[in-house]
């Protein structure tokens, strides 16, 4: 029996084995711990502390970094995600990558459920800047941001530089200037595309008669209520509620968020030249290059197969020969 | 045969002569009648007249499934040209590819095309109504340049003529009784030719034909709700994607059309209970050969085949069909003019005259063919022949397998839906027909399996799933009750009826909703508050569990009542 097993069996007998500081204690009701009970544990204690030490070491390490690709010889990045804190939005670029490229996801608080999303830049980035450098103590560090998640990465590098840790890169990928987030931009958006779809009705209905208009738009009711229906069957999964509360939280920290002049070396992945978006980055990153992807190319898939080999060729390309010194 | 002396709209517009009032084309709720159809048409051909389009002169569709598609198909042909219809579904390579090997310089578009062409006509905009151009089509120009992509090399064009497609429609309204004004409804791509089926015969018959919207089409309960407002009389479909939707909810009244790939034949008879008084036919044919050469029809008397499936049928008018060393081989009136710009390619699969389907068929009693699978799909496993579409018709002969497919990876690997099917029954029933070779040592069992946009079983993407277990052989058991359930929620999340303890989570098809709801699962059940880090560090069932027990012992202490004793060791 492993000191597992032989822990686990004494649990289930009411007898707990615990570290307290560097000591290793027991409790159980009194008689239970015959002689031979107490000269195993005795015999044992070596290899219990080391089960409850790694034990212990699972509890305490940083949970907010996933690891995609652990291992490789380059600079490591530590990768933001967008607005919904799925890292699984670096998963084909980190594979694209290869193996000698290690790369971490970070996953915010509050996706697993179990903590509030936090609601300002400034802490989301300070939370993972403790978790980086607690994981990855020596650097140096590429910092990259997807989406909404560039803002927190733009914060995140400003505080590792400002620490005195070396960031070798921070990686824009499709980040749209945090302004855009500001329910006023937002709501233009929306605007535009309300009148777009009130254009298109008033374009339908002035070509109908009057008892076609009336079928028509029960037509378009009809149909306007069976979509309400299927996006409240998915609203009703608590995974995706959580994951809402998170972008929710998030877009509202990004819309605050007012980016400091940043020195660092910036890299803007663009998903294509027509997309403008993050124009204004380099008002606050005057040393910012830029890097495109294919005319017409949307920013919500530039970083799923299959584009995403394009983008880590743009990525090698930028950050060639860059190894750890 | 009897020779074509008519292009395929100068048949559409003798019917909108006739018939200028009625409703010729339907989508959500909007319509044109003939009349409106045609001369609009007019007015978009002289538009495309202008822009220097004439006969055999390749012109892209690339719109979203709507009126404005066959706006776009008959304008073209009205002002000589060949329409290219292009999925705007479609990624964008593939898409400039399409644009750029069919040298299309104008394209009519109705959704945003980021594809460079020397001239783009957008249908949103366009209004007006004209009178027929005068434009000398002869039935030996191009109707129609369809991509079809083989499952090597990239897509190729093939050329169909109006001989070709005149033939066709002729030949289908006449074989599958289809009647004056009837209500047809499409649901394919537009990119595919499998819609031509109903979208022209509906168009020369004075018929109505109703375009499904592309949300519709995936949504079966959308689509059902359609078919309730909508009588519906002709459908034409890929048999995955109708018993993917509710099939009892969108039978249509009088014909359903089956085609793209074959069906079987327990299905084909749970399908004429549902509607008994609508004629089922089978329907095949590649794209080189215009739509479709073999049509069955279901009758009342069971039939038995070998595969156990639906056989094709026999020949369209104008078509011949041989089996020379079992491959289905094509000549006559549908064989098309060849790919285009692919000379030598062309004389390869169209020697003669003749075109080499690369299926292998058998003729049954009844000189009808039936469908014995693809020649590509014969592969060797362990050194002995296996044809891939023997053990996919197999497991469909088992009554409660919907889908089936077999792809050969390191082993063969079977997909069969649902996803409640048991393995273990399955492989009982392959090893008491096959030899064992045959038999798959994996299974994995979906929901449903991909389909392609056409609507067919998507082998690409199940060549890409990662479902199939990593190590071959029977699945390593559970070793302790935590591994046990750790496996089973693994198993349930994932669709598949086993997970090894060893298996690579991810090379099972794990990904981050899925991850999610595991890590939920496993913190409700065990108490242990794993990560997603955890997942990646040891994405194992295995792995999961000593990181679970390993939690457990040190969960806060909850000790019992009563006297107790502690002491430091």
């Amino acid at each position: 029996m492993n000191a597992a097993t032989f822990l686990s069996e004494l649990r289930r007998r009411d007898i707990e084995v615990w570290l307290d500081g560097g000591q290793l204690r027991c409790s159980a009701k009194t008689g239970a711990l015959t002689p031979e009970l107490r000269e195993e544990l005795a015999r044992r204690k070596q290899e219990i502390v080391k089960v409850l030490t790694a034990a212990q070491a699972l509890v305490s390490q940083e949970r907010a970094i996933v690891p995609l690709q652990a291992s490789g010889s380059r600079i490591p990045v530590f990768a933001v995600p967008g607005h919904n804190g799925d890292v699984f939005c670096y998963r084909a670029l980190a594979q694209r990558l290869g193996e000698d490229q290690p790369f971490f996801g970070l996953q915010p608080p509050g996706v697993d459920g179990l903590e509030a999303p936090l609601e300002e830049v400034d802490a989301l980035a300070a939370c993972f800047a403790r978790q980086v450098r607690a994981f990855w103590p020596q650097g140096p560090y590429v910092i990259a941001g997807f989406c909404a998640g560039g803002a927190v990465a733009f914060e995140l590098a400003q505080q590792l530089a400002h620490e005195g840790a070396t960031v070798s890169a921070l990686a824009l990928f499709g980040s749209p200037y945090p302004a855009y987030f500001k329910p006023a931009s937002q709501l233009t958006q929306r605007l535009a595309q309300q009148t777009a779809r009130f254009a298109t009705l008033t374009r339908e209905l002035l070509s109908r008669s009057p008892g076609e208009c009336r079928s028509y738009l029960n037509e378009r009711l009809a149909r306007r209520r069976e979509r309400l229906a299927a996006e409240r069957t998915a609203l009703a999964d608590p995974v995706l509620q959580v994951r809402a509360k998170v972008e929710r939280a998030t877009i509202a920290a990004v819309a605050a968020y007012v980016p400091k002049e940043y020195k660092g070396r910036t890299v803007l992945f663009q998903p294509n030249r027509q997309w403008d978006v993050a124009d204004r980055w380099r008002s606050v990153a005057p040393r910012a290059e830029r890097y495109f992807g294919p005319d017409g190319l949307a920013q919500q898939v530039m970083l799923r197969e299959p584009n995403a080999g394009t983008f880590a060729e743009l990525f090698r390309t930028a950050l060639q020969d860059w190894k750890i010194p | 045969m009897v020779a074509v002396t008519a292009c395929l709209h100068e048949l559409i517009e003798a019917q909108a002569a006739r018939t200028p009032d009625s409703p010729a084309v339907r989508f959500e709720g909007r319509q044109f009648t003939y009349g409106q159809l045609d001369r609009r048409a007019n007015a978009l051909a002289r538009r495309l007249i202008t822009l220097g389009v004439k006969p055999d002169a390749p012109v892209g569709l690339y719109v979203e499934r709507s009126l404005d598609m066959v706006l776009g198909i008959l304008a073209i042909l009205k002002a000589g040209g060949a329409y290219v219809p292009i999925d705007p579904a479609f990624p964008a390579e593939r898409v400039a590819y399409m644009v750029s090997d069919s040298g299309a310089s104008v394209v009519l578009v109705n959704a945003k095309l980021t594809t460079p062409a020397a001239h783009v006509v957008n249908l949103n905009g366009f209004d007006g109504e004209s009178e027929k151009p005068a434009v000398a089509v002869k039935p030996e120009h191009l109707a129609y340049v369809i991509y079809t992509s083989g499952s090597t090399g990239k897509p190729k064009g093939v050329c169909i003529e109006h001989r070709n497609i005149v033939n066709y429609v002729q030949g289908v309204i006449e074989r599958l009784r289809l009647e004056p004004g009837m209500s047809y409804a499409t649901v394919s791509t537009i990119a595919a030719d499998l819609g031509n089926t109903v979208v022209f015969p509906a168009l020369v018959t004075g018929g109505t034909l109703h375009v499904i919207s592309q949300e519709r089409v995936e949504n079966g309960g959308l689509l059902a709700a359609y078919f309730e407002r909508e009588p519906i009389d002709v459908l034409k479909i890929v048999p995955s994607h109708l018993s993917a939707l509710n099939p009892e909810r969108v039978m249509p009244r009088k014909r359903l059309i089956l085609g793209g790939e074959a069906s079987r034949l327990d299905w084909i008879e749970s399908l004429r209970q549902l509607a008994p008084r609508c004629e089922i036919y089978n329907h095949y044919g590649p794209s080189e050969t215009t739509v479709g050469v073999l049509t069955y029809r279901v009758g009342e008397a069971p039939i038995a085949t070998q595969t156990g499936t639906l056989p094709l049928g026999k020949p369209l008018p104008g078509i011949e069909v041989d089996l020379a060393d079992g491959e289905i081989q094509i000549r006559g009136a549908g064989v098309a003019r060849g790919y285009l710009n692919r000379p030598e390619l062309t004389a390869q699969r169209f020697a003669d005259g003749v075109y080499r389907t690369g299926d292998r068929g058998r003729r049954l009693a009844d000189g009808s063919v039936e469908f014995c699978g693809r020649i590509d799909h014969q592969v060797k496993v362990n050194g002995y022949r296996v044809e891939l579409g023997e053990i996919e018709g197999a497991l469909r002969a088992h009554a409660e397998v919907r889908e089936a497919a077999v792809l050969l990876k390191e082993h063969l690997v079977a997909y069969v839906a649902p996803r409640t099917l048991e393995v273990a029954k399955l492989r009982e029933h392959l090893a008491a027909s096959l030899p064992r070779y045959m038999v798959p040592p994996i299974f994995v069992p979906l929901e449903r399996l991909p389909l392609t946009t056409n609507g067919k079983i998507d082998r690409q993407a199940l060549a890409m799933l990662g479902a199939e277990r990593p190590n071959a052989g029977p699945a390593a058991a559970a070793r302790s009750e935590t591994e046990k359930a750790l496996a089973e929620i693994w198993a349930e999340l994932l669709g598949v009826a086993e997970v090894g303890v060893d298996d690579d989570l991810f090379d099972l098809g794990a990904h981050s909703l899925m991850a999610m709801k595991a890590l939920t699962q496993i913190r409700d059940r065990f108490n242990a508050n794993l990560s997603l880090r955890n997942l990646f560090e040891a994405p194992t069932v295995a792995g999961l569990a000593a990181m679970v027990e390993s939690l457990c012992l040190i969960h806060p202490k909850n000790p019992s009542q009563g006297e107790r004793e502690e002491i430091v060791l």
